[in-house]
């Protein structure tokens, strides 16, 4: 059979969005440090501030370097374009701010990153917008809570950190029953392992800073539309399909067509929230980019390591990590997750809360931090931290017990890294 | 019967410009022409194609049936000049041999005087509509494509891909069996101005095939856009425009 002729993942994550630079020869995308971009006169000014023509004004809105990376993400998760903004926070709240008003309402998956729940559940409904909260495994209850002011479906790939893993084709066709688009925090898988738009989902986000940026070095998010949500028959989203009176009456989805999500998301939301990103942190995640494939292969190989040896380890209550045959989500992701379920596991100590405090605070390798997605192993208590606006209920809610530790498994060597549990399990335990 | 025609966004023009989209496409394949022009003082008139887009009504069974379609349409507009994509051109074309009257002048884009298609592209579009967009959308760029899309973020490839998944089912099939079954004929007669425009690294089209078109209309001018695929509008916007520029303004002198 003759087959689509498409770069394959890895070339793409390391050659998509930069082309070779014609006046220099620079294989590299520059770090374009420009402010602003000189218009040719006022005419191409006029069409460039009216949406006519592509091209770059102000790096708030749009920067040459941010724009390779926005391309290279949108090509990895299979959409149609990208949008760079300052942080996964950023990312989220432009999501937000461009399908919602007030009176509009979400409905979330329950087992989100604690930063997201403390969004949606705390500040957002001071501007209008509220959540209903439903617990991952439950669609009926998913589709139950959709109203006429929902306004989209909101989940993670891979929980945050209870390691549920969402059932992407099951929620997509709820949603888009319903008329509402799925939006997905691909955080934890990363495209290499899930590309959530193949299994339905509209518009996928990330915190850049995890296992794009792959180093703990630098702070980003980028929201990708997939190009697939049909905003005309939903008539939810009159921003998108009417007549948007600040660029003279333009119909994003009459103009824009596939990518209209994406173009609003830019023009409005990057214009005026202006949560943009640095060019230095996109160049940092082009870098990052181009060695996710094989990071995300070590990350996920060490991480069934060391969940094969906490499973039979003394003073470990469970592990919750996908990727094990235990795991309530395994047939899922095994379905989603073919290439392994990533670098991220959690697991519940012998002893509640203090057990887990002794343990984090006797790891020499593993470094105590809030971060996931970095080449060093980190290890957190999230009830203290990640998830400390989160009461008991909260938590219990969120599916976190007291005593649970989450771990993001770096690239060091395994015998180090296990050596280094085998000895803070002992104190733990003591 | 719903005909959607975008304007570009302002409906004060005068000089009239008709733009007609390919295969399993619509009209948003020209969103780098249509408002830019509408705001310069042009009368721009993009529809979707019947069956295609927001259009209903059943699709053009033939490159023949669609030009009849067009004169149907341009017959309201007065003269105008068209610019048509790929299966959009040969129907420009086709329309432009029977009437003349109402073409002022054309642009033909990715075309030749056949476009024959693939016979597993066209198995794909009657039995499997995402592969088919993946064929469309890899031979539409130039091979080992990397982007690098001027209008920030936007990732190509899959931009066609979503275009013409979302065609309606047949209507893909219908529009490839349309090309591959026409052959230009009598170029020779066709009495208007005519530019060919062309991306060098086109593999939608036999090679060649934008040449031997504008070899063989009368007077017609060949512009090849390097580095351009199956869409040099939507790859090189501004770059094209600056030829469409030229077009528009050689019909007004």
């Amino acid at each position: 059979m003759v087959e689509p002729d498409r770069l394959g993942f890895e070339t793409l994550a390391v050659q998509a969005g930069v082309e070779r630079d014609p006046r220099t020869g620079a294989s590299n995308v520059p770090i374009y440090l420009s402010s602003s971009f000189i218009f040719e006169d006022t005419d191409e000014a006029a069409s460039l501030f009216n949406l006519e023509i592509p091209g770059h004004i102000y790096s708030r809105i749009s920067n040459p370097t941010v724009a390779a990376f926005e391309e290279r993400i949108a090509a990895l998760e299979d959409g149609v374009a990208g949008v760079a903004a300052a942080s996964g926070q950023a990312a989220l709240a432009l999501i937000a701010t461009t399908l919602t008003a007030a009176g509009s309402h979400i409905v979330a998956t329950s087992a989100l990153y604690g930063g997201t729940v403390n969004f949606l559940l705390n500040t957002l409904p001071r501007f209008g917008v509220t959540t209903t909260f439903v617990d991952v495994d439950d669609l009926d209850a998913l589709a139950a809570a959709i109203t006429a002011e929902t306004r989209f479906l909101l989940t993670e790939t891979i929980g945050n950190p209870a390691m549920a893993v969402a059932d992407l084709p099951a929620m997509a066709s709820i949603a888009h029953d319903a008329g509402v688009p799925l939006v997905v925090d691909n955080t934890f898988a990363t495209p290499y392992l899930c590309r959530p738009a193949q299994w339905g989902a509209d518009i996928v986000f990330h915190s850049a800073t995890k296992y794009i940026s792959g180093h703990g070095s630098v702070i980003g998010g980028v929201v990708v539309d997939a190009g697939t949500f049909d905003w005309e028959s939903s008539g939810r989203f009159p921003m998108l399909t009417e007549p948007y009176p600040p660029y003279r009456g333009v119909v994003f989805t009459d103009h824009f067509g596939r990518s209209a999500f994406a173009a609003l998301a830019r023009a409005e939301g990057i214009r005026d929230f202006g949560a943009c990103m640095a060019p230095e942190v996109a160049y940092r995640l082009l870098e990052g980019l181009e060695t996710l494939a094989v990071r995300m292969e070590r990350h996920t190989a060490n991480a069934e390591r060391i969940a094969s040896y906490l499973e039979s380890a003394d003073g470990v209550r469970s592990v919750s990590y996908p990727g094990l045959e235990t795991h309530s989500d395994h047939d899922l992701a095994v379905k989603l997750l073919p290439g392994g379920s990533g670098g991220i596991l959690a697991f519940v100590l012998e002893g509640g809360r203090e057990a887990g405090r002794r343990f984090i605070e006797s790891v020499r390798i593993f470094a105590h931090l809030a971060n996931v997605g970095d080449s060093r192993s980190l290890v957190i208590h999230p009830a203290s931290t990640t998830h400390a606006q989160l009461d008991s209920q909260g938590l219990a809610q969120a599916g976190i017990d007291e005593g649970l530790v989450r771990m993001s498994v770096g690239l060091e060597d395994s015998d180090d890294l296990i050596s280094d549990l085998e000895r803070a399990l002992r104190v733990a335990t003591r | 019967m719903t005909l959607n025609v975008h304007t570009g966004g302002r409906k004060d023009g005068e000089d009239v410009v008709v733009f007609l989209h390919g295969a399993g496409a619509d009209h948003t394949v020209w969103r780098f022409q249509t408002r830019w022009l509408a705001h310069r003082g042009w009368k721009i008139r993009a529809p979707d194609l019947p069956g295609h887009g927001a259009s209903d009504g059943p699709s053009p069974d033939s490159i023949a049936e669609a030009a009849e379609w067009l004169g149907g349409f341009l017959a309201e507009l007065g003269r105008a000049a068209v610019v048509g994509h790929s299966m959009g051109a040969l129907i420009a074309l086709e329309t432009a041999s029977g009437d003349p009257a109402c073409v002022e002048r054309m642009m033909l884009v990715g075309a030749g005087p056949r476009i024959p298609v693939h016979p597993t592209l066209l198995a794909a579009a009657r039995d499997d509509r995402p592969l088919a967009a993946a064929y469309i959308a890899g031979w539409s760029v130039p091979a080992a494509n990397r982007g690098g899309h001027p209008y920030p973020g936007t990732w190509h490839q899959g931009g066609i891909s979503r275009l013409v998944e979302r065609s309606r089912p047949g209507v893909l099939a219908a529009d490839l069996t349309a090309c591959a079954s026409y052959e230009a004929s009598e170029l020779e007669h066709v009495a208007v101005p005519v530019w060919v425009v062309a991306g060098d690294q086109d593999r939608m089209i036999p090679k060649g095939g934008p040449q031997q078109l504008a070899e063989a209309i009368p007077g017609a001018r060949l512009v090849t856009l390097p580095g351009a695929g199956h869409e040099p509008m939507l790859q090189q916007p501004r770059e094209f425009n600056r030829v469409l520029a030229r077009f528009l303004a050689e019909g007004r002198l």
